[in-house]
């Protein structure tokens, strides 16, 4: 979701204006929008220009705030990651790929989990080839927790009524992990 | 409250009868000691059945033998009555008799039917170790059937691992790392000559101490009741994923706001290619 942001992606207009809806009630600070670092090895581009190194102190900058925050990986983040990707291992059966959840999905999960998030926002939906969605997360297992153990709200914001420009319209969450 | 025929009635539909068959090697006749373990086993899942049903310690129901008959199959039949004047035994049966056949056909069993209980019903459904013991057993409830059988022992297994997996409370990492701890930096103490601090995170953990080394408490005074990033020595215990104390190495304050937010900066990487970083093997086990 930061990607969609900051890569300034095509997205409905639904979608944009929950995201837009989110931040408003960040900056006033109705929210806490958390994330795990992992989240800057997708978002930060791979080639840094002289211009491109600003952008980058830029973005970083953001999660120094009470209120907009990155969130380390501790060994017990990566040792519930371990415990997330495993549950999700699907070996090779009847001709289909084995599923495999990523390992920086597993890393967001954990840090969402521990932390005691309240939503976990993620647009990623996809179960093509080896791809464990996450939005389905639970339609897709058949559990209705993570590992059938640790609750989690999982969500792909959207607004249904596009953006009307209304600040704090949405129940937004103490505490959200936009990724 | 019932009261006559009509009770007579329902505590009829709720009586529970034992069946079990003796080999064919004795005739049907089933050995005495196998019986009586049986018999105990089934009591206890019962009782645990009863507990669990209403989450209380002391069992609600005792039983009674109303009828008894000795050709093959041997049968007993158990009628339940109340040990305490709120209990609807007819509901307690019913729940009980629900959740053994869902165990026999592998289905969606009640949560409160715990790792514990799940564990009783695959020794209720041990065969005993001497083959001649019994043939079957099974158990009758308003005429609905559940067989203590193989079959039904494997599904108990099953279930009991499942339960295990769920229940297992995580065991966390025990010991120290460095890292950083943000928060609310709220109380100072002065124990043993340390300046103890206490710093309470907008996320995660509710509280963590912090020690501050004597030449450091000059340094901290300027931060007291602020928000703060600790850096140090992060100590944890396995009950918990969040450290309880951080020994001090450096401390910056940490802005209540920040000049731009994420929507400010929509767009600063359109089009720029993205790291492909190949990461999917590092928690492979």
């Amino acid at each position: 979701m930061f990607y969609e942001v900051l890569g300034d992606e095509p997205v409905s207009a639904e979608r944009r204006a929950a995201t837009e809806q989110l931040m408003a009630a960040n900056k006033k600070n109705e929210n806490i929008i958390c994330t795990s670092v992992a989240c800057h090895l997708e978002v930060i581009p791979s080639k840094l220009t002289e211009k491109d190194v600003d952008d980058e102190r830029q973005y970083l900058n953001l999660f120094d705030h009470v209120h907009f925050v990155d969130i380390e990986i501790s060994t017990n983040v990566l040792m519930l990651a371990r415990e997330i990707k495993d549950y999700y291992f699907r070996p090779v059966k009847n001709g289909n790929s084995a599923k495999m959840m990523d390992t920086v999905d597993a890393i967001h999960l954990a840090t969402a989990i521990i932390n005691n998030v309240d939503e976990f926002h993620t647009r990623d939906d996809s179960s093509k080839g080896s791809k464990v969605p996450l939005v389905s997360l639970y339609t897709w297992s058949g559990k209705g927790k993570v590992c059938d153990r640790y609750p989690l709200e999982i969500i792909s914001p959207e607004s249904p009524q596009g953006n009307l420009n209304l600040t704090g319209g949405r129940d937004v969450s103490a505490k959200s992990e936009p990724r | 409250m019932l009261i006559g025929k009509d009770r007579e009635r329902v505590m009829a539909k709720a009586d529970l009868r034992l069946y079990i068959e003796g080999s064919r090697g004795r005739h049907g006749n089933v050995l005495a000691h196998v019986l009586h373990a049986k018999l105990g086993k089934l009591l206890a899942v019962l009782n645990q059945f009863d507990r669990k049903q209403v989450e209380v310690r002391e069992r609600r129901v005792d039983y009674e033998i109303s009828d008894a008959k000795k050709f093959n199959p041997t049968f007993l039949e158990l009628h339940p009555v109340a040990r305490v004047p709120s209990c609807d035994v007819a509901a307690v049966m019913e729940w009980t008799f629900s959740e053994l056949e869902a165990v026999a056909m592998g289905g969606v069993v009640d949560p409160r039917v715990d790792a514990a209980l799940a564990k009783s019903l695959v020794d209720l459904a041990e065969l005993p170790n001497d083959p001649t013991g019994l043939e079957r057993f099974w158990l009758e409830l308003n005429g609905r059937v559940v067989g203590l059988d193989d079959e039904f022992r494997r599904h108990s297994a099953l279930l009991a691992a499942r339960r295990i997996a769920i229940e297992r409370p995580t065991i966390w990492k025990q010991g120290a790392s460095l890292g950083s701890v943000v928060g609310y930096l709220s109380q100072v103490g002065d124990l043993d000559g340390e300046a103890k601090l206490v710093i309470t995170p907008r996320i995660g953990p509710e509280k963590v101490e912090c020690v501050v080394k004597d030449e450091d408490r000059e340094m901290v005074k300027g931060h007291l009741w602020t928000m703060v990033r600790i850096n140090g020595l992060l100590h944890y215990s396995e009950k918990s994923p969040f450290p309880y104390r951080v020994d001090m190495r450096r401390i910056e304050q940490v802005p209540a706001q920040t000049g731009k937010s994420l929507l400010d900066l929509r767009g600063i990487f359109r089009g720029k290619p993205r790291q492909r970083l190949d990461l999917d093997g590092l928690l492979n086990g």
